[in-house]
């Protein structure tokens, strides 16, 4: 293709028809596999519950402020002007689904510094790589099922991390990290908080466009954490992690039959798409341990950690190469089973 | 679970069981590895569950669904930076010349694509689209479909790494 000249309407043509047809064999070339349809009327449930209970609660939200304000306009002692602006001091609000503590802003570091020793990892199996959660010194961590910490830590400038896994593959030593950001409480402290996350992607990864300036996007969410999901390898973070929403304390959670936070973080070095060395799952606080038992034989046991005060756990394992369609069961602490899955990877 | 939620389970069944490969393999293209468009298609259809009322009452339920895809595309990347997913672990050292494996080298090309040119290009010369319809999936209006596509298509032929992808086209069809 020569890109010295104009092109003309044949060489469009052409192009059109070039990156048609290599897009179709690009396309082709992914077997699509079966469909995991659990995993999708799964999810599908946890958003159509998730929506109603929203729904629900917008509702109950309005006829509790509606009820209130009618109360102090039509009771005794009349406060005029509710919502906020009476003389008084009276007001009436819909408490939000999770209230964010805005005095979080600003609040510094978490906690003093401290260790949290291993919370109860163990192996079995051949070529089992241990996992071990630990928790970085900068951050006030409890281990699994901790209590939550006050709300006034809160700060969404600065993110707690927690290792919540390690491990070795083809020599490289490995650790899934956590970085957990606390929901902003408002637009400003959001994108704020985007800038900040970005930086650290760019540092880890130069390739990276820089961190937002104007654009907040509508991802901002009063009663979301950000959890941004990276891989340590030979003591320096890769690129290629995930940043994903996650219900701060006091949001809408799964509920029901869902027990497991469905969805699972991949990081690779070594690996390949399909193939990931790692993989980082969030799970429900109920989870107290995990094994994952491996197809072609052995299991390696993980337990959840906590990250700072949000409600999810998080848990991660070497990969074994060639064992998929492995098994991981979900215990709660009192040795219950509360799900089985078979993974695909 | 109600008769109303089975019915809704088989019809959603039936469908994904259809239109699974095709959108998988779409969003392959727009994502760029098998996980990130694993991960859109199953966040597609999770919406498409919650909203299957209007799906199944759609004129075309798989062009319904595949503007749900489109959206969710761009949500993410209107909601995080661009990830650039590597293959491999990036301190081997690079491959001397050009790469052998074309479909590697027009993967990069795409993800170099901004967000809408890429969808532009995908719902055009993969979906086979026209630019009534990509409007539609990407809620634009045809010209915007015009300027991206073509601005898509001329950054795959300026890119180095395609130089061949017109010459293969040009002399073979």
């Amino acid at each position: 293709m020569s890109t010295e000249s104009m092109p003309g309407n044949e060489d469009v043509e052409a192009a059109e028809a070039a990156v048609s047809w290599e897009l179709g064999e690009l396309a082709e070339s992914v077997e699509a596999g079966p469909v995991p349809y659990d995993r999708l009327l799964a999810g599908g449930r946890r958003r159509l519950r998730r929506r109603r209970l929203l729904t629900g609660a917008a509702v109950a939200g309005l006829v509790v402020a509606v009820g209130g304000a009618g109360t102090l306009l039509g009771g005794p002692g009349t406060v005029f002007g509710g919502y906020g602006r009476g003389a008084g001091g009276a007001s009436v609000a819909a408490v939000p689904p999770a209230a964010v503590s805005p005095g979080a802003a600003g609040a510094g570091a978490p906690g003093a510094p401290g260790a949290v020793g291993p919370g109860a990892s163990g192996v079995s199996g051949a070529g089992s790589s241990v996992v071990t959660p630990t928790v970085t010194p900068t951050a006030s961590v409890s281990p699994v099922a901790s209590a939550v910490p006050s709300r006034a830590v809160r700060d969404p400038f600065t993110p707690v991390r927690v290792k919540v896994g390690e491990g070795t593959a083809k020599g490289h030593a490995l650790e899934a990290w956590v970085a957990l950001w606390p929901a902003a409480p408002t637009a400003e402290d959001s994108l704020r908080q985007s800038r900040l996350i970005g930086e650290e992607r760019l540092a880890a990864d130069p390739r990276l466009p820089p961190p937002p300036r104007q654009d907040v996007g509508p991802a901002w969410d009063p009663a979301t954490d950000r959890a941004d999901v990276y891989l340590v390898v030979d003591g320096k973070r890769q690129p290629g992690d995930y940043v994903d929403p996650v219900p701060a304390p006091g949001g809408v959670e799964p509920t029901g039959t869902d027990a497991v936070i469905g969805g699972v973080m991949l990081n690779r070095v070594v690996g390949t798409a399909g193939s990931p060395d790692m993989v980082v799952v969030p799970v429900r606080p109920e989870v107290a341990r995990v094994v994952v038992g491996w197809k072609t034989g052995g299991s390696v046991e993980a337990v959840p950690v906590a990250v700072g005060d949000s409600t999810v756990r998080w848990y991660a394992v070497v990969r074994r190469p060639g064992s998929a369609d492995n098994t991981v069961v979900s215990y709660a602490a009192d040795g219950s089973v509360l799900r089985t899955q078979t993974t695909w990877w | 679970m109600g008769a109303h939620e089975t019915a809704r389970d088989e019809e959603f069944r039936a469908f994904t069981g259809s239109a699974w490969s095709r959108l998988l393999r779409t969003a392959y293209l727009l994502a760029g590895d098998r996980h990130g468009a694993e991960d859109l298609v199953q966040q597609a259809l999770e919406r498409a569950y919650v909203h299957w009322n209007k799906v199944r009452a759609a004129d075309d339920p798989n062009a319904y669904v595949r503007r749900i895809l489109i959206n969710e595309h761009a949500r993410r990347f209107r909601r995080r930076p661009a990830e650039y997913l590597v293959e491999a672990f990036p301190d081997r050292p690079a491959p001397a010349g050009p790469d052998p494996d074309d479909r590697a080298v027009l993967l990069t090309a795409l993800a170099a694509l901004p967000p809408r040119q890429r969808e532009a290009v995908v719902l055009r010369y993969w979906e086979d689209l026209s630019e009534s319809q990509t409007a539609a999936a990407m809620n634009c209006s045809v010209g915007t479909v015009k300027s991206q596509a073509a601005r898509g298509l001329a950054k795959l032929r300026e890119s180095s790494s395609l130089n061949g992808l017109t010459s293969i086209g040009g002399s073979s069809r």
